[in-house]
Order: structure tokens, then sequence, then C-alpha cells
């Protein structure tokens, strides 16, 4: 069960909209730029008259001028396709009482609510689980928390699978919340944004990783087991294994960064101990993910 | 420390067995060291520091294991409880500075008197201990008090020893040996004295027994018999050969074996210190052995009632030879004077007894009623001499001596059974028969001896078949009660009161005797909120300072007349209170310097099994360490670094 938020937390985050580099064409009316031109209030062209213009398109002064016919075109504004991707496996439950998991469904939520209330369009895919359908209008907001408040984290998938399969449901490209912890195979974690990419979305990747995770608290000799795939490694740590472990922890969380960078993807590590409020209302608007 | 080491004991052995819980604690480390299992979101990074594995170690255990093995370790030990003797041995030394100490001997040189011949043997004594001994030092009167501080090495005893003398009064030597041997603190206890010793506390146990748990009381004699005058008593009378005439009668005794003729002679003092004593009457009596005759001395007519008179003994023949104590010789007598004792009379019936008490001699009675008294401080119940209670008991202990007649319609039990602390009786002021049958040695209250009275003691007693008597001291005040009526008083014609009332009043006041403006070689009490000034016999003045609500007692060293001004306190120069007290010396038993030593010791005296003054517990530093260390283990680990995290 997803904690339930306070009402001030809801008008907090009916106050906030998803911002976008990009303009997408959306799949009706809404808040949104778009690229598509019709009806709207911004002017965007003059093009010359063909038939079936409507005559109320047609630039008067224009025509009195130069004697040619143009029509004026208006930038519509459409609503957003956003997807909430959420890793929903084991890895996301480990280590256990560390709110990984909780965090990640909360924001999840919150960031559907943001786009809900403005009038866009929301897919929850909680990947190797379920994919929601397409929410629209804040009254969708119930049944997205009862569809992220049964999920558990567990099992385990390929990523890029998964989100292939999530993707190939959407018609339209739009902005694509990647939340996870993405503490596996880096090639793999790449490659599927290299996907995402493909289908023109724009990718904000939301990396929540345990206090625990960011600090080696391990005992001196221990057998760890990937929660994913059961591979065993034993440990045997002296005093430098936390310094060490810091610097490559850095290493990965840099390597994922940079790629994000190159990619014109939004990356930010927010740690599980956290709260959503934080998070939402304060670290995600200073990075220019939510205005 | 070997030394240390041999005289370590454990009171508890079997705590050793809580050592099996080092092995626990060593295994305990040793599961933590062994492999645990966790599962982890991922591997990825953490294989990458799985390359520093090591395929074999060491058992190092962490600080925390030393600290909590040494903490573990000091608990076994304080569990054991360990303790160690010390080795030195503590002894008391006790001597004898009563009156009769100051007994002259057959030849006088080196060792003019019983007293030089004890400091002399105290010293030879002490050069016989080794420097390791630790010496408290005592003298027995007029109280057991401590000469210097405890446990001196036997030179500066010998230091101490040099500045002491012998006093002019009694003792109560039995009952400071019979309480030191108790105590538990000393490994031996040595009386020197003049005088038969006797110890009232458990039977003896023999002397072969060297248990640690025992005290050896012994003695070392010194004096011997010598024959000697001195006076009794004295008081005042009407002459039967000429009327209307006053005499002093001086009560004379003689303790030897001849008789002996002896001079008298009546010195009148006069009221100031000025005034020279002059020579009034002289007599001449032939002393009985052991007996007291009496002298008469004729007072010339028309003395003043506030006049003092000395009264002086001196053989008619060979002095040195029939008389070896000097300081019994001489007795003052005044009259006019008030009386010393005040006695609180505490009386369920309204003092309608008290009638023989109130005539007394140099006895002043307060009555009050059960209700009365419960509200008196302790501080106003020091003004008393004696408290005695009538057909009534108090709630708790008094702080004074006290009394209490409990006949057995009213004395179903004794109420302040357990605040007595099992007092002991261990010693009598007199040898009169009924305190010759009462001398019941170890009588505690629980254990209260049923009095049947003697057939000749009926007359004088006014008992029951049945009675509880119990009686004792304890720190120092004694308690007597009695479960019959001590205080019938049936007109003029009889006693004012039993012989065994006036013993018992006697002991119970310490030793001091109830006469008329008279103190028996004791101490002159001194009531607080006053600045007394007391000029003695020997013309020298002391001034004594008593605060408000205390009681002071002076100790009169020498004896004679003491004259005493109290003023108040705010108003120098105006005199409150103006008295004469006449210390005099009649102590027949100090005065009986013919009876031969009895010598019924040495005793082993068994004490408590707890560790004494002797004996060191270790164990309660043995918790001070077990404890630091862990206060220390739990600071030293909750205040460490922690691993430094990634900055997010």
């Amino acid at each position: 069960m997803i904690a339930p938020f306070t009402p001030s937390f809801y008008k907090r985050l009916q106050q906030l909209k998803i911002r976008t580099r990009r303009t997408f064409v959306g799949s009706r009316q809404g808040s949104h730029r778009s690229l598509r031109k019709g009806h709207g209030l911004e002017f965007a062209d003059f093009r010359a008259y063909a038939a079936g213009d409507d005559f109320r398109h047609i630039d008067w002064g224009v025509l009195a001028r130069t004697d040619r016919m143009y029509v004026r075109e208006f930038r519509e504004e459409q609503d957003l396709n956003v997807v909430v991707l959420l890793d929903t496996s084991a890895s996301m439950g480990f280590p256990e009482h560390q709110q990984k998991f909780e965090l990640a469904r909360s924001l999840a939520l919150a960031l559907g609510y943001v786009a809900l209330t403005d009038g866009d369009t929301v897919t929850f895919s909680l990947l190797g689980r379920l994919n929601s359908p397409r929410f629209v209008g804040p009254r969708a907001i119930a049944r997205a928390q009862r569809i992220l408040g049964e999920a558990t984290p567990g099992g385990s998938f390929d990523l890029l699978t998964e989100t292939r399969a999530a993707i190939a449901r959407q018609r339209i490209p739009g902005k694509c919340f990647f939340i996870s912890d993405f503490l596996g195979d880096l090639d793999g974690i790449f490659a599927t944004f290299d996907y995402l990419r493909s289908k023109n979305f724009e990718i904000v990747a939301l990396q929540v990783l345990a206090p625990s995770e960011l600090t080696l608290e391990l005992d001196a000799t221990c057998l760890v087991v990937d929660a994913e795939s059961g591979r065993e490694v034993e440990l045997s740590l002296d005093g430098s294994s936390a310094k060490e472990y810091a610097i490559k922890l850095a290493d990965h969380i840099e390597r994922l960064e940079q790629f994000a960078n190159r990619s014109g993807i939004d990356h930010l590590l927010i740690p599980s101990n956290q709260t959503v409020d934080e998070v939402v209302l304060s670290r995600l608007p200073e990075a220019g993910i939510l205005k | 420390m070997p030394g240390i080491l041999s005289t370590l004991s454990f009171a508890q052995p079997l705590a050793f067995a809580g050592a099996l819980l080092i092995p626990l604690l060593v295994l305990a480390y040793l599961k933590k060291r062994q492999r645990k299992t966790r599962v982890v979101s991922s591997v990825v990074i953490l294989e990458q520091l799985a390359k520093r594995r090591v395929t074999r170690r060491r058992f190092r255990p962490p600080l925390r294991f030393f600290l909590e093995l040494l903490a573990l370790i000091a608990l076994i030990g304080a569990a054991s409880l360990p303790w160690y003797r010390d080795t030195s041995e503590r002894v008391a030394l006790v001597l004898d500075t009563s009156m009769s100490m100051r007994t002259r001997n057959d030849s006088l040189a080196p060792q003019p008197t019983r007293f030089a011949e004890a400091i002399e043997t105290a010293n030879r004594w002490l050069d016989q201990q080794s420097s390791s001994t630790r010496i408290s030092l005592f003298q027995s009167s007029p109280r057991l008090t401590a000469l210097g501080a405890k446990d001196l090495s036997p030179t500066a005893a010998k230091t101490v020893l040099s500045g002491a003398d012998a006093g002019i009064g009694t003792d109560s030597l039995d009952t400071a040996l019979t309480e030191l041997a108790e105590s538990g603190d000393y490994v031996r206890v040595v009386a020197i004295t003049d005088r038969t010793v006797r110890y009232f506390g458990d039977p003896p146990r023999s002397a072969a027994d060297d248990s640690q748990d025992t005290t050896i009381l012994d003695a070392q004699p010194v004096g011997q018999p010598r024959p000697n005058l001195y006076l009794a008593g004295l008081r005042f009378s009407e002459s039967l050969d000429y009327v209307g005439q006053r005499t002093v009668i001086a009560d004379v005794g003689l303790s030897g074996s001849e008789p002996v003729v002896a001079q008298l002679e009546l010195f009148e003092l006069g009221e100031d210190k000025h005034v020279t004593p002059r020579s009034i009457a002289k007599g001449r009596v032939t002393a009985q052995p052991n007996s007291s005759v009496e002298a008469e001395l004729l007072l010339p007519p028309g003395r003043s009632p506030d006049l003092l008179y000395k009264v002086e003994l001196s053989a008619a023949e060979d002095a040195l030879a029939t008389n070896a104590l000097l300081d019994d010789d001489a007795g003052w007598i005044g009259d006019g004077n008030s009386a010393e004792n005040l006695i609180l009379l505490v009386s369920a019936t309204g003092g309608q007894n008290s009638l023989g008490l109130k005539r007394l001699p140099g006895a002043e009675i307060v009555v009050v009623s059960p209700r009365e008294y419960a509200v008196l401080r302790d501080e106003e119940l020091a003004r008393f001499t004696l408290l005695l209670f009538h057909r009534t008991a108090p709630a708790k202990l008094p702080p004074t001596p006290a009394l209490l007649i409990l006949p057995p319609e009213q004395n179903p039990h004794f109420p302040v059974l357990t605040d007595a602390q099992t007092p002991r009786i261990t010693s009598w002021a007199g040898d009169h028969p009924i305190t010759s049958y009462l001398r019941v040695p170890l009588l505690t209250p629980s254990q209260g001896a049923i009095f049947s009275v003697p057939p000749w003691a009926q007359s004088v007693v006014n008992a029951e078949p049945g009675c509880v008597l119990a009686a004792g001291e304890t720190q120092g005040v004694r308690y007597a009660a009695v479960g019959f009526e001590l205080l019938p008083f049936e007109g003029a014609k009889t006693p004012v009161t039993s012989i065994l009332t006036l013993n018992l009043i006697a002991w119970l006041s310490g030793g001091g005797e109830l006469t008329q403006n008279s103190l028996n070689a004791g101490g002159i009490r001194l009531e607080g909120g006053r600045r007394w000034v007391i000029r003695t016999p020997a013309h020298e003045t002391v001034e004594v300072e008593v605060p408000a609500g205390k009681t002071e007692i002076f100790q009169a060293g020498a004896p004679g007349p003491y004259r005493l001004a109290g003023f108040a306190h705010g108003t120098p120069g105006k005199e409150q209170v103006r008295k004469v007290v006449t210390v005099n010396n009649f102590a027949p038993e100090e005065s009986s310097t013919f009876v031969p030593m009895e010598l019924s010791l040495p005793h082993m005296v068994e004490h408590g099994r707890l560790p004494s003054a002797g004996e060191n517990p270790l164990w309660g530093y043995l918790l001070a360490v077990a404890l630091l260390l862990l206060v220390g283990e739990y600071l030293w680990f909750l205040l460490r670094p922690v691993p430094e995290a990634l900055g997010v």
C-alpha cells in the first residue's frame, strides 16, 4: 500500500507541471505546445491558400497588398503522452526495510497526478508485471493508486525486453519517467535508454538507492547474493573496503550520468531516506523536470 | 605480593565456575567471524571488491573482545568475593587508669606507684611486639577512652604512654574488655591492671584454638597487695553527747590484714578560696581490716551551714607501710548547696510512689506524665542524670540512662526490646547480697532472668514471683528494666528506697553515688546555654562554654571543692548560677589495695564471621573495574567514526 498523500500535498502537486524540452504531438487538446498546426492561439506560419481551407483563416491584409491568398496557420496545444516506467524487479526490494520501492512508487504516483491534473495522458508500466490503461483526468488517480499499491517487487527480467513490451503499446512519443535503482549491467541499461530514444521519448531517469547501498554496511566476512540473478560473491572486507566501494559506486553512477548527458536524458540520484514531498516539490523542480 | 597472595581468600569460590563463560565468549566471536549470507539488490559493484579475497585468515579478535574478556574476568573475580587479611596484628592495649593505680609500691624507687609499674610493663610489652603490629591504646577510667590515634606503631604507642597518668575515678574495666574483645577489631586485647579482670561474654574457648575468628583476651598484672587506710564516707549528724551540736561522721576503712590506728583532723574551709583551712577538731580511731569504723568529729557550735569542711585521714605510725594510697585519705563535705542530680520520673500514676525518691539526698526529682514526656526533645532529656519510667515505657530508647519499672500487671513484655539491641549486664556497682544475687552474666532482654525473690530480700523489694529483670549497656548508655515494684515507700519510718534501687541508680548513672553536695570522683554536670567559670581545689580557673541545648561533663581531676559560676550568654558579668560541688574519692573497690589479683585470663573470645577491620574486601574494586571496562567499550563504539558515505 502507498501511504496516502495529504490534501496539502495534492494541492501543491496541482500547481506543478511537467516540463519538456521538445515538442510532441498529442492525441487531444491539452496544455502543451504541439507540432500540429491548426486551431490555436499561437501563430505559426503563412501558407498559400488551397482549396478547402477555411475562409476565416485567409489573411485579408496580405490578399489586399499582394493579390494572393494566404491563410494563417496556428500551433495547436495538445496533451502530453506521459509514460511512467517503474522497475518492480527484486532488486527494488533490497535492502529490506529501507523503503526503496515505497519511495519509487510514491514518486510514480505523484508524477502521474501532476500529469493528470495538467490534462495529460498517463500510462503506468510496472515492468515485468503489467501495463496500465491510458489514464486521462485527475479522477483516474484513484485507479492508478490502486494499481501501484498492489505492486510488490520481485522476480527478474530483462530490462530492454520489458521496456519494449511496455512501449509497444504507445502510439505517440512523449515523456518517459524511468524509476529504478539502475544497479544492473550498464550496457543493458544504455540499450534500454537507446530504445526509448529511438521511439522519440524524452527520458527522465530517477535512480533510487538505499543509504546502505550508498555506504558499504556489511560484515567483514560475508557471502552476498544478488537478489535477481542469485549470483553469489564472497567478500572479505577490510578497513579500506568502504572507501573502495564508494569509489566504485561513484564510477558506476558517473558512467550513467555521462551517458545521460550525451543522450539528452535527465538523471537524478535519489536516496530512499528522502521523502516524496522533498523529491517532488524541491529536487525535481530544481532539476528542471517539473515547473 | 606473595604475602598478599598467601592471605587472599574467597568467600564464594564456587563463583569461579563462571570461568566457563570465557570459552563461550570466544565461541561467540568465532561464530560472529563466520561467513554470513546477505541478499543485496545487486552485486555489480560488490564483485569488484571481492577480488581482494583472502583465502585463510587467523582469528584476530577486535578490541572489544579483549575489553569484554577483561570485564568478564573481573566480574567472575568480584562474584567470588575475594578479600585479603591484613597480616599485621591489631592489638588493643587497655591501661587501667583508675585511682587504685596510684597506690604506692612497697619500695618507692624505681616504680613509686602501680601506674608507673604499669607504664614500664606496657613499654616492656611494646618492645616485644613486631614493628608491624598496630596498637590502639585505651584508658579505662572514668570510661573507656582512646589514648592517641588508632593503629599506632609500638614506638609511637610508647610516646603516647609517656603522657598518660592515673586518675582518681573508678572504672568499668570488665565492660571495656568484654566490648573490645567482642568487637572483632583486634586479634588480642591486653589489659594492664592491678585488679581482677572478669569476662562477661560467652563461655571462653580453649586457648589452644587458634581460629582466626577469635580474639585473645589477656592481662598483665601489676602491683602487690598493700595495706591502705581510706575514707569511705562523710556525713553530718546530730551529736549524741552534746545536745544541739552537730558532728561530722567519717567512715574509715582499712584494706589490710592488721588493725591500724588512724588519725583524723577536721578543717574548716570557709566560703572563699583565700581563707586558709583552719583545724577545728581531731580524732583517733582504730581501723579494722576489711571493714569500716565510724569516727565522730565534733563541730564547734554556731558554724554557718554554708561552710565547707575537710576531713584528713592519716596513719598514726609508719605511713608508708600502713597507708599505700593517699588520694582516698581526704574528704569534703558541705551543707546548704543545691542538689546536683536531676532525675526525671515518668509516672503513669501521678508520681505518688516518688515520695521516697524525693527524700534521697542529692537528688532532685521532676515528675511528668507519659503524655508530657512524649513531647520532650533529646536535648531536654540530656539535662537529667537518670530517667525513671514507672509503670510506663517509652516508645523508643531514650538517650539518657533509664530505669523501667514495670510490675507484672503492666508488663506483658518489654516494649523497647528491639531498640535495646541486646544490652548485657557487665558490671555492678557494689557487692550487696541483692546485687550479688542479680549479677547475671550475659543477661539480655530476650533472655530475661526470672526473678525469684529470696526470703531475706522480701522486706526491701516488693517483688512478685516470675518477674523479669533485664539490664545492660548499649552505645555507652545504660538501661535496666525490672518487672517488680522498686519504689515502695510506706512512711517516714521506712527506708526511703531499697538498697537495690540505690544500686541500680548508681549503676545506671555510671558509678556516681547520689550523695548530698558531693560527687564521688565523677564528672561535674554543666548545663547548656552558659559560660561556666570553675575554680578547682588547686585554685586554678577553668572556663567552659556550653552551647544551648547541650550538657557537658567537666571531669574533676582531683578531689576537693569545685566552685562553679554559670553566666548566661549575652550578659557578661552577670552570674546566673553559683554553686559548690565537692568531689570525693569514696570508692571502696579502688581503695581495696590489699586484695590479691585473681587472673582468670586469658580467654579466647569468638566474634563474628564477617570480615572485620583487619580483613580487606576486594570485590568492590573488581566490580568497579568491570563496570569501567564495559562503559569504556560502550563509549568507544558509540563515538567511533562511521565509514565515509557518498555525498548525495
